[in-house]
């Protein structure tokens, strides 16, 4: 009964529609004609060879590229081996890091320890690693998993790390006068006053890892989106080069996007910013 | 504990702040929030139950509070000046009705409030207490009679006792502001 209650409670907020966010704004109308004119200065400059064609393509020929790769499918392996990679390697990553995070605000000499090792994998840049990891775990799935969780971890646990440091003291204090448990203040305060850092550390670490796998991809790989970059590449297809990242783009907006309305599912409680 | 600062947490709605108190001393979750429905009542808050703080006023925030700490049926309620960031008015409205949930109640309270008027009113018994180092400089019956009207403050045996109170606070933040001024000459020579 107090469930069916519970959407009645907030104020009802407009639906936002599609058509209103992409051309009812100021905002979004000069957004789309800052690309559209771009997209134009570059299909010029191209047409009219003032910069060889086969050196920055065209808008034209991506797109040709793009109905080619999605009409022969050459495209759906490739994105599968890239995504899979950077989903399992996240999800570690994320795991790991809000763990990390946790038991590092918890514990001030599990934070001691903890802290020396991610500053180090911090300012190590990750890609070094991939040497070592290669000997380490061949040219297979592994080595490019291994190499995401170390790259993503970081930024999950630091920022998981602060949020669990901005628990109010309040907040606990209150916890503790009802004689919470440890754990129920973990599930009670510490968490719910964490998402929104945490969710900041999943943003910060998907960015970082999308470039981690591609980079793995470009050293040693016969598959993924990095793969089919860098031999574009070097075949000279630089449509197909600029397809790949223009995919790539896509692929991270869509994952801010997704963590973005991760954040308001939570975050509902949070009284509107005006 | 009731604080100063509304400390409901952001994250939950009033009825399961409420129910919190309760959750942390085993009550299943169904019952607990049960019981809070009705303390939410009490305190004059049915219809926003499923309302989060920050959609409250300061007010309705300390209501919420105040039926957070009682549900757990503690022996003695202890309220750390939880009226001082209210305005007068709700200020005044606030108390008359902790009077009200105390009748339902009858719990011990100790309450701590820089205004003398507000401490008369809702109490028995004022302890007076000095600043630095807090000693108790006078322990006042509060000899009005209970139920009572806001316009009790503005009777002669309220004004006596606000007299009483107020003088022994008087020379005791004279007494401290010589003294500091002996301390630090510098504030007065310039």
């Amino acid at each position: 009964m107090t469930e069916s209650a519970r959407p009645l409670s907030l104020p009802n907020v407009p639906r936002h529609s599609w058509r209103r966010t992409l051309l009812g704004s100021e905002r979004a109308r000069y957004g789309i004609a800052g690309v559209v004119v771009i997209l134009a200065i570059w299909e010029a400059v191209s047409r009219t060879e003032t910069v060889k064609s086969v050196l920055i393509s065209s808008p034209s020929a991506v797109a040709a590229a793009a109905i080619d790769e999605f009409a022969t499918g050459a495209i759906w392996p490739n994105l599968e081996a890239t995504l899979s990679v950077w989903v399992i390697g996240f999800a570690i990553a994320s795991t790991l890091g809000i763990a990390i995070g946790l038991l590092s605000g918890r514990f001030r000499r599990f934070r001691y320890v903890a802290d020396s090792w991610l500053n180090a994998t911090n300012v190590a840049p990750d890609l070094a690693f991939v040497p070592i990891l290669i000997l380490w775990f061949g040219i297979g799935v592994t080595f490019k998993i291994v190499l995401v969780v170390l790259t993503g971890t970081f930024y999950v646990a630091v920022n998981t790390l602060a949020g669990v440091k901005s628990a109010e003291g309040r907040f606990l204090r209150v916890g503790r006068s009802f004689g919470a448990s440890e754990t129920r203040l973990l599930r009670t305060v510490i968490l719910p006053g964490s998402i929104p850092y945490i969710i900041t550390g999943l943003r910060q670490g998907s960015a970082r890892t999308i470039v981690a796998v591609i980079v793995a991809e470009f050293v040693s790989s016969n598959q993924g989106l990095g793969f089919m970059i860098s031999l574009s590449g070097a075949y000279l297809d630089t449509a197909k080069v600029m397809f790949g990242i223009a995919i790539l783009a896509i692929l991270g907006m869509l994952v801010s996007e997704i963590l973005g309305r991760i954040e308001r599912r939570f975050d509902a409680w949070r009284p509107p910013v005006h | 504990m009731v604080f100063e600062e509304a400390s409901l947490f952001p994250w939950y709605t009033a009825l399961r702040n409420c129910a919190y108190g309760l959750e942390c001393q085993g009550m299943d979750r169904r019952e607990a929030e049960k019981r809070a429905q009705r303390l939410l009542e009490m305190v004059g808050l049915s219809g926003f139950e499923h309302h989060y703080p920050g959609e409250l006023s300061v007010g309705m925030q300390q209501r919420a509070n105040l039926a957070r700490a009682i549900a757990v049926d503690p022996e003695v309620l202890l309220m750390d000046e939880p009226f001082a960031a209210l305005d007068a008015q709700t200020r005044e409205l606030m108390q008359s009705e902790l009077l009200g949930i105390w009748a339902q109640t009858k719990k011990t309270v100790v309450f701590i409030t820089h205004q003398i008027d507000e401490a008369i009113y809702l109490s028995d018994r004022v302890i007076v207490m000095s600043a630095r180092p807090g000693r108790i400089i006078d322990d006042v019956t509060v000899g009005l009679g209970r139920p009572r009207p806001l316009e009790i403050k503005r009777s002669r045996e309220f004004a006596a006792l606000e007299e009483r109170i107020w003088g022994q606070l008087f020379t005791e933040v004279k007494r401290n502001d010589e003294s500091e001024r002996e301390i630090l000459p510098s504030a007065t020579s310039r």
